[in-house]
């Protein structure tokens, strides 16, 4: 009984928080190549496959954990209410998150040994905002009722990357029970901006000892941005222009701040009818040296207003003494300092079962010894690093084959936007080209202000065998 | 093979259709957002000071007279000229001399033009007993040009003539901001 109550307690703790990069669809679907994005020791059901240019793979998702767009523009009643109450139901812990990919070039192939190498280049954007609690109110409300709270400036967190991903890859078959696999990774910044773990706290207090009615307190304030890829495009006189796209294409293609990074997985069958698989992708950095710039705000400080000494015909600059002052002590700089990001790392685990046996003769290039099924169910656990901790998402799945050419994948998704993500995805193949197109929270497509998130992810690729 | 392309075609054209057939936003009014207003309301300190009897200097007209002035630069910040809509000046005084004040105070332009005028009484007290005066000086939405048109803040205090008894003037200010962005 205590397990199943610490059981629970695990459920509904991981259910509280999710990602907009799960990619919970096309986790183990073994007849899609991205499959292997997500787990590099997945399994392929092809023996090679050239993803077409630009169309292999376009992912977006959006989502807020917090608010939807209807909870603040619904008909009737004032938006102003709304927001307001809202700006009291959200947390620190409240996000804001968009990600954006796109297969640019996607090749794979197995050799002899049954091994299957991948390679190829995606474009990603990423950016991940907390929501910043206190400053939000300070900035809505201001602090005329709020005498005596700490507005905390470590509130504000986010990160915004904008990258190239270069990748090569391979899938081992150890043993016809245990595949693993390993991607290498070299990204290339187009932008980066990063503002993560911020200090200080603002304060106004009564002074009944002192010598005004109020003491405002800025206390250890050390608030720092990090810009790559930023400062020179502000500066363009046309950041349209050509030279602009001129710039970000060298930055996009190797000439800009660089990283390394690393994808590992495995697949793993305990039996027939079982099958396990885990993957940890982008175990990595990006050294942003290149066009940075950091503002940074820093110090303390703490003021009664201006004391007045009059001391006759020579007034002393009074204000200028008090920005002085506020200037000493609550300092503003601009810096060009290098820094290093870690890229969000990504896990994934899943279990499933197998049932409803696919006896049509197998290949044996691939390593399918094994029994073979129609039909999965399983269960799958996302995990990704953002600033203040893990998020995380559990999914359910039917995973169904009706025929060699179509095949689709149900998933229910419990994640901190909705307990309702039902997703939905299909893949169908006419001779060597393939198509796939995934969406989840499919609930909320009959009205998307509603939904906290949405993700859809579809492509085109031909895929071969070797009969 | 020009069927089985027919068929992808229609194949991707009618998952789109049916995920774009369903999906759209509905029940809301993106307008809104002309009518969205951020109302801080600001607490700030202001001016203070402490003032005993050798501050007070001049005889004119059997009067004593302490004066003194100080820029306030963030009147003329963006904030105040485009987004406060009234404001509240608190002014609070304690008196222990045994004899009566008058403060005026006085927001001033760049040119030192008088844009808005407050005179405050302020009776007398004892050091046991000090008396205190608690005013505050309402400048609403109509009159919030006085504000954005200022610069400085004069304090002139008077009292009549004669010896002092030992005693001290404090006052102690903040301001009330109300804005919408």
């Amino acid at each position: 009984m205590r397990m199943r109550i610490k059981l629970l307690v695990f459920i509904w703790f991981i259910s509280l928080s999710a990602s907009a990069q799960n990619k919970q669809l096309i986790y183990n679907f073994d007849d899609l190549p991205q499959n292997l994005l997500t787990n590099p020791g997945g399994e392929t059901n092809f023996d090679m496959h050239i993803g077409l240019p630009l169309l292999s793979q376009i992912h977006l998702s959006a989502g807020s954990s917090g608010v939807s767009l209807y909870d603040i523009f619904q008909e009737g009643g004032s938006v102003n209410d709304r927001i307001r109450r809202s700006l009291f139901k959200m947390t620190r812990r409240d996000f804001f998150t968009v990600n954006q990919q796109l297969e640019i070039f996607s090749i794979g192939w197995r050799d002899q040994k049954r091994r299957y190498y991948t390679a190829g280049i995606y474009q990603e954007l990423d950016a991940f905002l907390y929501f910043p609690k206190d400053p939000a109110l300070l900035a809505y409300e201001g602090n005329k009722n709020y005498i005596g709270k700490n507005f905390n400036f470590s509130d504000a967190a986010f990160t915004a990357d904008a990258l190239n991903v270069f990748h090569i890859g391979f899938t081992n078959y150890y043993s016809e029970d245990l595949n693993y696999g390993f991607r290498g990774k070299i990204y290339s910044g187009v932008f980066n901006s990063y503002s993560v773990g911020n200090k200080g706290t603002f304060r106004t207090e009564l002074s009944p000892e002192g010598p005004n009615i109020y003491r405002h307190y800025m206390n250890g304030v050390d608030v720092l941005i990090n810009t790559a890829g930023y400062a020179d495009l502000l500066d363009a006189e046309n950041p349209s222009g050509i030279g602009t796209l001129s710039k970000i294409g060298k930055r996009a293609f190797l000439g800009g701040n660089l990283g390394l990074g690393l994808d590992a997985g495995f697949t793993w069958y305990p039996s027939d009818q079982y099958r396990v698989t885990g993957s940890i992708l982008d175990i990595g950095f990006i050294r942003h040296s290149k066009n940075v710039e950091n503002y940074r705000y820093y110090g303390n400080y703490q003021t009664d207003g201006i004391q007045l000494l009059f001391p006759g015909n020579n007034a002393p600059s009074y204000w200028d003494e008090w920005e002085d002052d506020l200037d000493r002590n609550l300092k503003d700089e601009t810096l060009t300092n290098s820094y290093i990001t870690w890229r969000p790392v990504k896990i994934n685990a899943s279990i499933d079962y197998g049932f409803y046996e696919n006896a049509e003769p197998c290949n044996c290039y691939r390593p399918m010894g094994r029994r073979r099924y129609y039909n999965h169910i399983g269960a799958q656990v996302f995990a990704m690093k953002r600033p203040r901790g893990l998020n995380y998402a559990t999914t359910l799945y039917y995973d169904r084959t009706f025929n060699e050419n179509l095949r689709a994948k149900f998933t229910y998704t419990a994640d901190s936007y909705s307990f309702s993500n039902i997703g939905l995805m299909v893949s169908a193949k006419l001779y060597n080209f393939n198509v796939y197109l995934a969406a989840d929270n499919l609930l909320d497509y009959t009205n998307l202000a509603k939904a906290r998130n949405a993700s859809v992810q579809l492509g085109f690729q031909l895929l071969f065998s070797r009969e | 093979m020009k069927k089985p392309l027919v068929k992808i075609k229609f194949f991707s054209a009618f998952f789109l259709f049916i995920l774009l057939l369903f999906s759209c936003v509905k029940d809301v009014d993106l307008g809104q957002y002309e009518e969205i207003v951020l109302p801080p309301q600001a607490s700030l300190d202001l001016i203070f000071f402490n003032l005993t009897s050798e501050d007070f200097t001049g005889e004119q007209n059997n009067r004593l007279r302490a004066a003194d002035v100080t820029r306030l630069d963030f009147l003329d910040d963006d904030y105040i000229q485009n987004n406060l809509k009234s404001a509240n000046l608190n002014f609070r005084f304690t008196n222990s001399f045994q004899r009566e004040f008058v403060a005026v105070i006085k927001l001033l332009s760049e040119g030192n033009g008088v844009q808005h005028e407050i005179l405050i009484p302020i009776p007398a007290g004892t050091t046991d007993s000090p008396a205190k005066v608690n005013y505050t000086d309402i400048i609403n939405e109509d009159q919030i040009n006085k504000i954005r048109r200022s610069i400085k803040m004069s304090v002139e205090i008077t009292t009549h003539s004669g010896p002092f008894v030992d005693g001290e003037l404090q006052l102690q200010s903040r301001g009330f901001f109300y804005f919408e962005f």
